[in-house]
């Protein structure tokens, strides 16, 4: 005798199946990774843990299409302790709009800690990147977090080190992150309210936005080393930005 | 016309233990006026020390008991913070007598939702500054003060219940009866019903026209002439703290006090202020003088609200150090700005809750809490991290790469200029380090954990000639054995020693 699939609570699935709908969620920009994920994107009044092997292999552009979306709707974004400084050429290039960038620098490890738990329960932004101290976070702090962000109605995400993929978490979305070549990503669910996921995804990573396409760059390693001396014909600059040094010349850009 | 009374039977001895919260009650403390002992704590009395008593007795019956001689200007400044105070009621407060309050509310009925929410609000305010009170609610000035001095919160709506009301007022809290009150008991009368009965003309004659026009007063009959108090100029107000506080934390309950009536006198002046200086004052060692340990309370928005300020001076307390031990609390405002009141709408609102705002709806209806729960949090971010670690970043049009972005103090959206940033010929990363890393160089190629692979470049950045930052640098993207891309550079051999940077991650 089986129990009919009726009479089961809205909040019982089974384990092959997503989590029941109601989760609310704002698109990653990435198809492939939507279907993944419960709700359809980046969930709201969770954390999110995204680990990533180390810093920069392009835990950032993947947030970039949510960034820019938050912020052309004039919703505000958090970067609470980030590991270096954004450069906000870079960002505007992306179309972000920098007016609904906060920036919160904590160089204390206990500051940083409370400042994303002050952030949360205000639950006033449109997206929280916090950056954790990997060497002072506790699964507690964790939970106090998941609690705390219960109000939210935007996505936060929580970056940790390599070695937080092994400790016990109470964050919902886990994203383990690991870098590819050719300007991919790869993206491991570690844990998610739904099923296991055994392989990971490849994603492409935003490329960023330049006069000069990258098919026009050379294959990795090709292209070749300056020369020691001072000559200026080993190699042609690309491009030129002089300062102005006379009346008739105003700052140039030779491509 | 109704009035409201506040009567402060302790206001000396409320005064004193003020900053030091509600458990100061548990001390054994007496005010005293040479031998007579004339107000206790509960602490004392639980001992069974009285007012009235003589000081030996009350010190046979209490060892520890500290006996304070009283003075007379701690009652009359009190007296005068607590008139500061309700201004924020009505704009007509006037001091009534030694220990009594009068203030005309009833124009301000309608504004705070009529006369119990009105005498709630105001109980509640003076019991949070730790202020024994009695109340009363009257259509005469002189019938509130004589309820408030004989009941407790005693409200009295309308004129023609008045003689009702005060009928059984017992004589000897009337001021001109004072020195008649055997007299007028031969005749029959011990409460102001029964000197009523009297004949008129016969009591002037007899007890002086005085009594006759405090009657006349209380019910009524004859206006009174009342000199009203000014709001202070400038707020500066001060608490002295009973012993010497030396941790920070505890500051934070007569902090708590001076912003309850810094906030009255905002409201009271139609003001707002986005700056308030808190002074722990010390006593300094040997005659020494130590200056006093500043504690400024700074908000993103001109604001009169205590709540957000507590907040403030909570998380500023924590990251404070006393040198030394605080005697006194000193905070004052100089910087306001006008902020008029927020209308009340016609129609009741629905009430809606805050987190039930979709991201749809932030744009539209929701704009306005989001925004206030946003600069709260600003507030206490910025409060305990410092003001300048808040940032905004801003492109600036300038080649070098380490002033192309602008990190500020964190301002909100306005409608500002943006300056496009100069095209590039290749992407830029999306994080700078603050320094370049100098990186070493193996076989010919730059390495920083592994060899890096050159993928694109060079771009020369040569600029800056005129400031003395000379720039003469050749950029190029690089990819780490990670995959990960970076931007490095090599500065010119002209410029002396050349040798290879990491300035960027692509992230």
């Amino acid at each position: 005798m089986s129990i009919q699939p009726s009479a089961w609570p809205a909040t019982v699935r089974r384990a092959t199946q997503f989590a029941p709908e109601g989760i609310r969620a704002t698109s990653s920009g990435f198809p492939a990774l939507d279907s993944q994920l419960p709700g359809g994107g980046w969930p709201h009044g969770v954390v999110t843990e995204l680990i990533a092997r180390e810093s920069g292999i392009g835990e950032l552009r993947l947030l970039i299409p949510l960034l820019r979306q938050l912020t052309l709707e004039r919703r505000f974004v958090i970067l609470l302790g980030p590991p270096h400084q954004p450069y906000a050429p870079a960002l505007a290039s992306f179309g972000i709009n920098l007016d609904y960038l906060i920036i919160v620098q904590a160089t204390q490890a206990a500051d940083r800690l409370w400042a994303v738990e002050q952030s949360l329960r205000s639950a006033s932004f449109g997206a929280l990147l916090a950056w954790l101290p990997q060497a002072r976070t506790r699964p507690e702090h964790i939970r106090r977090f998941q609690m705390a962000a219960q109000g939210c109605s935007g996505p936060a995400f929580l970056f940790r080190e390599l070695p937080a993929q092994l400790e016990a978490s109470a964050a919902p979305l886990r994203l383990l992150l690991l870098p590819r070549p050719e300007q991919q990503i790869s993206v491991q669910i570690l844990k998610r309210r739904g099923p296991v996921m055994a392989q990971p995804l490849i994603l492409n990573l935003p490329h960023p936005p330049a006069t000069l396409h990258p098919r026009h760059w050379s294959r990795p390693g090709r292209v070749p080393l300056p020369a020691r001396s001072a000559e200026r014909t080993a190699s042609e600059p690309t491009t030129l930005h002089s300062g102005w040094r006379g009346p008739a010349s105003a700052p140039t850009t030779a491509n | 016309m109704q009035w409201a009374a506040v009567h402060g039977p302790r206001l000396a001895l409320d005064r004193l233990l003020q900053g030091l919260g509600p458990e100061a009650e548990d001390l054994r403390i007496a005010l005293c006026d040479g031998q007579q002992i004339l107000l206790c704590t509960r602490g004392a009395q639980a001992a069974g020390v009285q007012a009235g008593q003589r000081r030996a007795s009350a010190l046979t019956l209490a060892h520890d008991l500290q006996l304070i001689e009283h003075d007379p200007l701690q009652t009359q400044q009190a007296l005068h913070d607590l008139g500061q105070w309700l201004l924020q009621f009505s704009p007509r407060v006037t001091v009534y007598a030694s220990h009594t309050l009068v203030l005309e509310v009833g124009r301000s009925l309608r504004l705070f939702g009529g006369p119990d929410t009105l005498m709630k609000r105001l109980r509640q305010g003076l019991a949070q500054q730790g202020l024994t009170v009695q109340t009363a609610l009257a259509p005469t000035a002189r019938a509130a003060a004589l309820l408030a001095l004989w009941q407790d919160q005693v409200c009295i709506a309308h004129e023609s219940m008045l003689t009702q009301a005060l009928a059984r007022l017992p004589l000897h809290l009337l001021s001109n009866a004072q020195p008649h009150l055997e007299s007028l008991a031969q005749v029959g009368a011990r409460c102001l019903g029964e000197l009523l009965q009297l004949p008129r003309q016969g009591l002037a004659q007899r007890y002086g026209p005085e009594l006759l026009e405090e009657i006349d007063h209380a019910l009524g009959h004859r206006l009174e002439a009342l000199a009203c108090i000014a709001p202070m100029a400038h707020f500066d107000a001060r608490i002295d703290l009973f012993h010497g506080v030396e941790q920070a934390q505890a500051l934070l309950h007569g902090g708590q006090i001076l912003i309850e009536r810094l906030c009255a006198w905002l409201q009271a002046r139609g003001l707002a202020t986005r700056e308030a200086v808190l002074s722990a004052l010390h006593e300094g060692r040997q005659g020494a003088s130590q200056p006093p340990t500043r504690i400024p309370i700074r908000l993103t928005q001109a604001s009169r609200e205590s709540a957000r300020m507590v907040i403030l001076l909570r998380e500023r307390l924590a990251l404070t150090r006393l040198p030394e031990a605080a005697h006194a609390l000193r905070l004052q405002c100089q910087q306001t700005v006008l902020q008029s009141s927020p209308v009340a709408s016609l129609f009741p609102e629905l009430p809606l809750p805050d987190s039930a705002l979709g991201p749809s709806s932030g744009t539209s209806s929701g704009t306005a809490p989001l925004a206030e729960h946003l600069a709260r949090l600003l507030e206490r971010l910025q409060s305990r991290l410092g003001i300048e670690q808040i940032q905004r970043i801003e492109p600036v049009p300038d080649h070098r790469p380490e002033r192309a972005s602008q990190a500020s103090a964190w301002t909100p959206p306005a409608a500002r200029r943006v300056s496009p940033a100069p095209g590039s010929a290749l992407p830029r990363p999306l994080w700078l380090l603050s320094d370049p890393l100098a990186l070493t160089e193996r076989k010919h190629r730059p390495y920083w954990n592994g060899p890096l692979a050159l993928l694109a470049g060079p771009e020369r950045i040569e600029t800056g000639w005129w400031d003395d930052h000379l720039v003469e640098r050749d950029y190029f993207i690089a990819q780490t054995e990670q995959a990960a891309w970076v931007w490095i550079f090599r500065t010119r051999p002209t410029q002396g020693d050349s040798g290879w940077f990491l300035q960027g991650v692509f992230g």
